[in-house]
């Protein structure tokens, strides 16, 4: 007599481990088979990271609206009498610096995982400098540009993307300066910094935003 | 902002042992939702950004005089848009899921399957959008693709319908008012969304665009599905939620005078719009008139059928009703294990999850024998 036994709620395909297939720091950021949170830093990172991502959708609705104007308007794009962007070394300049502040946020976030304050403190106040100078380098190409942002098309879009990629490098630094000033209470980041984290994840964010904002405002040329 | 607080709680605040597929198919419904909210929803962003721009400062994103492009704010407003009416029906099908089960004490039909069709139809209703600018010469080779994606939608749809077609079959119903509002909305959903897959058709929608047709269509998915559903979760959740127990007679009243008036309102708009009658008008052609005094009288009792349902069940039971039991419907699920008014924390100590959910009346493995046929012979 055979005993016949019924699986009620596994499937015949084996999706029951199918995530041993996930590379490890994808499990830790996913919470794969754990779902608790052991602390707040990795469910803070998570919700930023998701609040990053609807973000990125903003710009990306922003960037949809430029290049589907720009693709169908492309004859009367300019204005007459009227140069667009203007790829110059000063926009080349800014952007280095900004894309390297990166490289400097990142080395201060890991110096305050190891708890050097006064390493976190200098690299991190460095990065302030670079946003700034990102910022003030915009407000002065922004001034010597030919267009306004009622002058047509061009200056619509223009405008918009680098006005609200602007509003979120000011965002970023005013977080920085934040973190900073929190650094400066003793024993502030002993147990969980994060802040410090978020801030530099934003930043990244930014400086992404900015090489796609670069690449079809400036590199893009009709 | 409430997306990335279900998303992150979903993803990193689970009971301990409640994997991925152990938790309730509600929360996979909402976790689709939620994840659809947040790509979609900053399409709208934008576009009223845009627009913001263009009305008061000047900028002319979208004003065809000064080769702007109308076309685009429609693309970025229905990018949105149409995902967010699955983001109100997928929790929606999530309710009709977790009651339909309860009060057939049958486990529910492919759990699984039901799990990654909601985040199936989640996904492939982000590709559909178009198909609500049929009508704004849009490209042949757009309004193909999109008549395949919106059709498309329909699968994972369907999936879902048939497990709760299964989950109930060939079982004793327990006809209480949630069970009565689950089974009534599932079954007018079948209604509302044949006549939408109708409508994925270009040739149909432009014979229809306009017209009383669409209205009804989406009358029978917000009212008659969403909107059942709602009326399902509070009383099914009401004893849990207010620790009191409604009267069951009101209830089943509320629910006929309900089922009855939706129906007689919205369905005469279907043929109504196939006969012409354009929508967002103050008065119509006599022609019409039959089908549109049977909508009115629809329409006036469904405002009378609020009533047993304020009266009696909200505002009566929730002052003077009898205290409700922890379970009262002997349903599984983590939240009917805490007192009917959970505590501060909803558990007085964190429960730990070992049981996958939905399963009625069976452990974990079922062993049954096959009939002795020799036996039966003697």
């Amino acid at each position: 007599m055979t005993r016949w036994v019924i699986h009620v709620d596994e499937s015949p395909i084996p999706l029951e481990r199918w995530w041993r297939y996930l590379p490890n720091w994808l499990k830790r950021f996913l919470a794969i088979r754990g779902g608790r949170a052991k602390n707040h830093h990795g469910k803070g990172m998570f919700g930023f990271t998701v609040f990053l991502l609807w973000e990125s959708m903003v710009f990306l609705s922003f960037i949809f609206t430029y290049v589907a104007l720009r693709l169908t308007h492309s004859q009367n794009w300019l204005p007459p009498g009227v140069s667009g962007s203007k790829l110059s070394t000063f926009v080349i300049i800014n952007t280095v610096v900004l894309l390297s502040s990166s490289f400097v946020i990142q080395p201060a976030e890991n110096a305050l995982k190891h708890h050097q304050l006064n390493k976190f403190r200098w690299l991190w106040l460095m990065t302030i400098c670079m946003g700034s100078y990102f910022l003030i380098g915009q407000g002065i190409e922004w001034s010597q540009l030919g267009f306004r942002s009622t002058t047509g098309l061009v200056g619509s879009t223009f405008y918009v993307l680098t006005g609200f990629h602007d509003l979120h490098v000011i965002n970023g630094v005013i977080l920085q300066i934040i973190m900073l000033f929190r650094s400066l209470i003793p024993g502030n980041y002993n147990k969980d910094h994060f802040g410090a984290s978020a801030t530099t994840l934003f930043w990244h964010f930014v400086d992404i935003v900015w090489v796609f904002l670069f690449s079809i405002l400036y590199l893009w040329q009709a | 902002m409430g997306a990335v607080n279900f998303v992150t709680t979903i993803f990193w605040m689970r009971a301990p042992g409640m994997t991925f597929f152990r938790m309730p198919v509600f929360v996979w419904s909402v976790l689709s939702a939620q994840l659809l909210q947040l790509v979609n929803l900053p399409s709208l962003t934008g576009a009223l950004i845009l627009l913001l721009f263009d009305l008061n400062f000047g900028m002319q994103f979208f004003k065809p005089l000064e080769n702007g492009d109308p076309i685009i704010y429609q693309h970025l407003f229905w990018f949105y848009s149409h995902p967010a009416v699955y983001i109100m029906t997928l929790p929606a099908f999530g309710i009709f899921a977790e009651v339909l089960p309860a009060f057939s004490r049958n486990p529910l039909f492919g759990y699984r399957s039901l799990a990654v069709a909601s985040l199936g139809i989640a996904v492939v209703s982000i590709f559909v959008w178009v198909h609500h600018m049929f009508t704004s010469a849009t490209p042949s080779w757009m309004r193909i693709l999109f008549i395949v994606t919106s059709i498309l939608v329909a699968v994972p749809t369907g999936v879902k319908a048939f497990g709760w077609t299964a989950t109930i079959w060939k079982s004793k119903l327990h006809l209480e008012t949630p069970m009565l509002f689950a089974m009534g909305g599932a079954a007018m959903f079948l209604l509302g969304g044949v006549t939408g897959v109708m409508l994925a058709a270009v040739p149909f929608d432009i014979h229809v665009h306009n017209t009383h047709f669409i209205v009804g269509y989406f009358h029978y998915i917000v009212f008659n599905t969403i909107t059942m559903a709602i009326f399902t979760a509070i009383y099914f959740w009401f004893p849990k939620i207010t620790g009191r127990m409604y009267p069951e007679g009101w209830g089943k009243l509320h629910f006929w005078l309900t089922f009855i008036s939706a129906n007689l309102t919205f369905f005469p708009m279907l043929p109504v719009g196939l006969q012409g009658m354009v929508r967002r008008i103050s008065s119509y052609d006599r022609r019409y008139q039959g089908w549109n005094v049977i909508a009115s009288l629809g329409g006036f009792l469904l405002g009378v059928s609020i009533l047993p349902f304020i009266g009696g069940n909200m505002v009566g039971s929730w002052l003077y009703g009898t205290r409700a039991v922890n379970n009262p419907w002997h349903a599984t699920g983590l939240e009917w294990t805490t007192t009917s008014l959970p505590p501060q924390d909803n558990f007085d100590e964190i429960p730990v999850v070992k049981r996958p959910p939905c399963d009625y009346g069976y452990p974990k493995y079922s062993v049954i024998e096959p009939p002795d046929y020799h036996q039966l012979e003697h």
